[in-house]
């Protein structure tokens, strides 16, 4: 009987510790945006760069974290340094070029002309204080 | 409905399983990302090929005490120091604590002396995970609690770790249970992967009931080196752990044999995610030989592993994996009789190819030789080919599909079994 209670509570805790978890989940105001871009406008070859930035820039978070996220260019050149540099990226040095050529194309003609639509990139410690709110 | 006092697990599984229903259907779009995932706001694949196979990064991860390696280690300034890595990030029960369940349908079907064909639903397993580093400090936790696996409820592994020194220098120690051979080696050498079970080579036991597939007592060390941006990650790990008793059971307590075993690990990982991995494994435990009859004695042999292992995932698609390893355990037939050995010597291939992100299909051969006191060689062979699909974009729920054949011949015996399984698993995790 003990041991039955006992694993009855375990399952119990179980519950509450994946709500509790549930509760936890980081979501960044830029991951609720949209995820696609309508890049018909854009040049062919941007177009192209920009497939592989939705190929390549998924991998480990959404792609509406850069699609509605705002930097300047030297924040972009970094960002995208640091991602490239990510252990298991897959992004090699070209190719970390194209997606920093498409991010530059779409800042300035997509963002720049309606900043207000979208995010500016979150620090960790703005990070830290959104979870600490939620 | 009477319930056997002998399932306590069944009380377990009947609340956790109507909370994973809650957590299934409730709105929340981010719901079921498993605790490491959450802490970082960043998807499984960060970490695993697909779960739970881990990359290079998931390596260094757990290398560096479950702290995340960091993007902008050019080599022109110091590495940051352990204790500085993910400091703004605060503790919390959800970025700890990770659940995982899995139920399956199999087929199977043995030949052989007992030959039987049945099919079943299972529910594999429900695993609690609480893990993660202690913010600002050296100090790292791991602890899985099984609610239910293979009809068992307990601490699979619970250890402490200290990792010093710097990101791309780092040391660690740690104590606790422990996988013996887990995520510590490249991939071709981790019991984890996109298999339900680990390959044959590793988890096939000699007479002398001996298998890598283990979580002992102990303590462990190692030391971990990378190059600028971690293009390169040299990794050193040693355990000593308590040994085994006569019938396999691990020595917990006191033990007048004061029995310990040792393994040695190096990983060498380079270019985007390969690598190759040399382990050893070196122990003694009392045999007890011809059981339940006027034969029976005691001895203790000396059993010795030794393995090379290495794979190379090509244009970020397809992973080769490939490795060797070589069993010698002391053998003995009589009490009087001289000490002969068993002998193995195995080997593996697997292709694990990724058609897109989060959907692969694999397959693998492993074959092993063995061989007791110079008498002809017994041959075991498995194959298993399969595909998985991850249903969420997290990667944190995934439909598995495997059929597996092993034929394998018992070196003592000569007898022959074959097997032939088809499974089908959903694993989930939150």
């Amino acid at each position: 009987m003990q041991r039955t209670f006992q694993a009855m509570m375990l399952g119990l805790a179980s519950i509450v510790l994946a709500l509790v978890a549930q509760e936890s989940n980081v979501v960044l105001p830029q991951d609720k945006g949209p995820d696609k871009i309508d890049v018909s406008a854009y040049p062919a070859e941007i177009q192209k760069d920009y497939k592989l930035f939705s190929s390549k820039c998924s991998k480990c978070h959404t792609i509406a974290r850069p699609i509605n996220t705002l930097m300047s260019r030297d924040e972009w050149e970094r960002y995208v340094k640091r991602m490239m540099h990510k252990p298991n990226s897959g992004i090699s040095e070209s190719q970390g070029k194209e997606i920093f050529a498409f991010l530059m194309h779409d800042q300035i003609n997509r963002k720049d002309k309606n900043p207000k639509a979208f995010f500016r990139a979150l620090s960790d410690e703005e990070i830290e204080k959104l979870k600490t709110q939620k | 409905m009477k319930l056997s006092r002998r399932r306590p697990w069944i009380w377990a599984a009947i609340p956790a399983f109507a909370g994973l229903f809650f957590i299934l259907v409730y709105p929340e779009p981010s719901a079921a990302v498993p605790a490491f995932a959450r802490k970082y706001g960043v998807k499984c694949y960060s970490c695993h090929t697909m779960p739970p196979a881990l990359n290079k990064t998931g390596y260094m991860f757990k290398r560096l005490g479950y702290r995340m390696p960091p993007d902008e280690m050019d080599g022109t300034k110091p590495a940051p120091k352990i204790s500085e890595l993910d400091k703004a990030i605060s503790w919390n029960l959800g970025n700890a604590v990770a659940l995982l369940a899995q139920g399956s349908f199999s087929a199977d079907k043995t030949g052989g002396e007992e030959a039987s064909s049945k099919s079943s639903f299972n529910l594999d397993k429900a695993l609690v995970f609480a893990g993660g580093a202690l913010p600002q400090t050296n100090f790292s936790y791991f602890v899985e609690f099984k609610l239910f696996e293979d009809g068992e409820s307990g601490i699979g592994q619970a250890s402490v770790a200290y990792t010093g020194g710097r990101a791309n220098s780092s040391f660690f120690g740690k104590a606790g249970r422990m996988l013996l051979q887990e995520g510590e080696g490249t991939r071709a050498a981790m019991m984890f992967n996109l298999f339900p079970e680990a390959s044959t080579l590793l988890t096939a036991g000699s007479p002398v009931n001996f298998s890598l597939d283990q979580a002992p007592v102990g303590v462990g060390g190692g030391y971990t080196w990378a190059s600028p941006y971690f293009k390169q990650v040299l990794g050193l790990s040693a355990k000593v752990t308590n040994g085994l008793n006569a019938d396999g059971s691990e020595i917990l307590f006191d033990s007048q044999r004061n029995s310990k075993d040792f393994w040695f690990d190096a990983d060498y990982w380079f270019g985007p995610d390969g690598g190759v991995t040399f382990m050893t494994y070196n122990g003694r435990k009392d045999q007890v030989q011809n059981q339940g009859t006027p034969d029976e004695f005691t001895y203790r042999p000396t059993i010795q592993r030794y393995g090379l292992f290495g794979n190379y995932l090509f244009f970020d698609k397809l992973d080769l994996l490939g490795g060797y390893l070589r069993s010698r355990d002391d053998w003995k037939d009589t009490l009087n009789g001289a000490t002969t050995a068993f002998t193995v010597n195995g080997y593996r291939g697997e292709a694990d190819y990724y058609l897109q992100r989060g959907f692969a299909v694999m397959g693998r051969y492993d074959r092993l030789s063995q061989t007791i006191a110079g008498e002809p060689a017994a041959r075991t062979t498995a194959w298993a080919v399969g595909a998985q699909k991850a249903l969420t974009e997290l990667g944190n729920v995934i439909l598995r599909a495997t059929y597996s054949h092993e034929h394998n011949t018992d070196p003592v015996s000569g007898s022959v079994t074959t097997d032939n399984l088809f499974k089908v698993d959903l694993r989930l995790m939150w």
